[in-house]
């Protein structure tokens, strides 16, 4: 058995503390302030919350029309997120049929555009979306989005499809299925731990972007929720609170996540 | 078997047609850009050493983030773990986007931010120093939120890269009577060196290349260029300043940046093909 004495000395424990402290500290300071009044936060930013207040959720929600943003981000995620995984688990589907010479070029390239950075295409798809008129409406950011969750879709999915033998899917077609038909009902059955994850992973780092937003959406309403809370931070220039609230909002889609990840993990193999 | 094939194909199809509308028309008409610019507007010796030098500042976060995630990744590896309460502790500054964490760290330390007020009430000499506007402060805060948002995710890559270690090994080693120094820096980092050297690629690939989020809140890439990224100049070259020269510029440093990935890029793939060559 390995042994582990060391890392329950003193100084671990500490260290230890000291990241819980470091990582927590943001999201606490803005649950607390976000619960005060602004006289409050400016008297006593680093104290707990005297009396609460919901004032300022209620300003974000209603005043501002904030899940309008929230709805549009969701929308503009949930599009992009399902068109890439229906293409890409289709590639890595179809790639994962075939022997692994076959296989790794296309998976190759993949993975060398995936570490090519965004901000090289930046200004000239931005001329391309333009000139077709995409950047009026969403068009441009979903096929931004598309763009970025796509390579990693097919090189996770096609690891982990890699793995299934084709002799199940000979056996399905002996049956009668078509490759269609096995790959619309049996994949996600079989693959539905990676493509959830795949899907979490993706639409994580999509609520997350702030310059794709900021570039490619022309109008103001169609703003998605990392564009609008700055906006509304330079509308509510001193009022911090109404902002911290604000961020809350738009943080629960990463709260929700953050719920979900350990207890997805719990219950399935990780190793998988 | 002809169903394999006949999937295979229109699944070549589909990326295909995905690299050439997201990848290669966008890169030829960059290069068709770059061929057109004239010479006098070549590029500023000065402004590229400057970016290069903030975005190696920058990446002093990457050996920290390391040194950090691989301490912590290895005492999960002799308990057994996977994942820990601990580790999703620390997931919460990742799921943060860098944007509100960025203008977070602004409106504590701005200069009427809470740290600033509590600062000069106790201490006068803090009443006439803006943090932010001390280059060095604003370095080490960058880094210091690079290093808090990519410390659990870099944890994730190496416990990826160390579920492929055998216990075994570990444990006849200690058998043999190495300590767990040893046995990390003669066993564990030169088997997962592939996972280091990854994530640290691509977490410098995201300073040099996508931090403008980041930056922007906190510092608006000044004072003048110091602490500028690569990708902040070209937004703001091409989006800010505009016009002929703004695009101009924009244009070059793509290039740039591109003609730099790919020199990087072509030697780590030859040396990851030639170490897998088996494979």
């Amino acid at each position: 058995m390995l042994h582990t004495k060391t890392h329950n000395s003193i100084f671990a424990r500490l260290f230890r503390c000291l990241i819980i402290l470091i990582s927590l500290s943001p999201l606490l300071f803005l649950v607390f302030n976000s619960l005060k009044s602004t006289r409050d936060y400016l008297l006593f930013p680093f104290s707990f919350p005297r009396g609460l207040t919901f004032e300022n959720y209620y300003n974000y929600i209603f005043q501002f029309n904030g899940l309008h943003y929230w709805l549009n981000t969701l929308l503009v995620v949930t599009v992009s997120i399902s068109f890439s995984l229906l293409i890409g688990s289709f590639c890595a589907f179809s790639l994962s049929l075939q022997s692994k010479s076959k296989a790794i070029p296309a998976i190759f390239i993949l993975t060398s555009l995936f570490f090519l950075p965004d901000i090289i295409f930046i200004a000239p798809l931005y001329r391309i979306f333009a000139f077709i008129g995409a950047t009026k409406g969403y068009l441009a950011l979903i096929l931004m989005y598309i763009r970025a969750s796509f390579p990693p879709t097919v090189i996770f999915l096609y690891i982990s499809m890699a793995k299934v033998s084709s002799d199940l899917y000979s056996s399905y077609m002996l049956d009668g299925a078509s490759m269609y038909m096995v790959f619309f009902t049996q994949i996600p059955k079989i693959c539905s731990f990676e493509i959830c994850f795949i899907a979490l992973y993706n639409s994580l780092s999509l609520f997350k972007d702030y310059t794709m937003a900021l570039l490619f959406v022309a109008s103001n309403n169609l703003a998605t929720v990392n564009v609008a809370i700055s906006r509304y931070l330079s509308m509510n220039n001193l009022d911090f609170p109404k902002y911290f609230a604000a961020t809350i909002i738009n943080l629960l889609p990463f709260i929700i996540y953050f719920l979900a990840v350990p207890i997805f993990f719990s219950k399935n193999d990780w190793d998988s | 078997m002809k169903s394999f094939n006949d999937l295979y194909r229109k699944s070549l199809f589909l990326v295909s047609l995905f690299a050439l509308f997201f990848y290669v028309i966008p890169l030829i008409l960059l290069l068709f850009d770059g061929i057109r610019i004239p010479s006098r507007s070549i590029i500023d010796i000065s402004t590229l050493l400057i970016l290069l030098r903030n975005t190696l500042i920058l990446c002093i976060s990457i050996v920290i983030v390391i040194l950090i995630a691989i301490l912590i990744s290895y005492n999960l590896f002799l308990r057994h773990k996977r994942i820990s309460s601990f580790l999703v502790v620390m997931l919460v500054p990742f799921i943060i986007p860098c944007s509100l964490l960025g203008r977070l760290a602004y409106l504590f330390f701005a200069y009427d931010g809470p740290i600033h007020v509590i600062l000069s009430n106790h201490i006068p000499y803090f009443d006439k120093i803006d943090f932010l506007s001390s280059v060095p402060f604003s370095y080490t805060l960058l880094i210091f939120l690079i290093c808090l948002s990519s410390v659990a995710e870099c944890i994730i890559y190496l416990l990826a890269g160390l579920s492929r270690l055998p216990y075994s090994i570990v444990e006849a080693a200690q058998c043999d009577g190495a300590t767990n120094i040893t046995i990390l820096c003669r066993i564990v980092v030169p088997f997962n060196i592939d996972s280091i050297v990854l994530y640290a690629f691509s977490l410098a690939s995201w300073i040099s290349t996508a931090s403008y989020a980041l930056i922007k809140p906190i510092t608006g890439g000044g004072p003048g260029l110091a602490t500028t990224t690569f990708d902040y100049y070209i937004i703001r070259q091409y989006f800010s300043v505009g016009g002929v020269a703004g695009e101009t510029s924009a244009t070059i440093y793509s290039i740039i940046i591109f003609v730099g990935y790919c020199l990087v890029l072509i030697p780590f793939y030859i040396f990851y093909r030639r170490k897998n060559a088996s494979y």
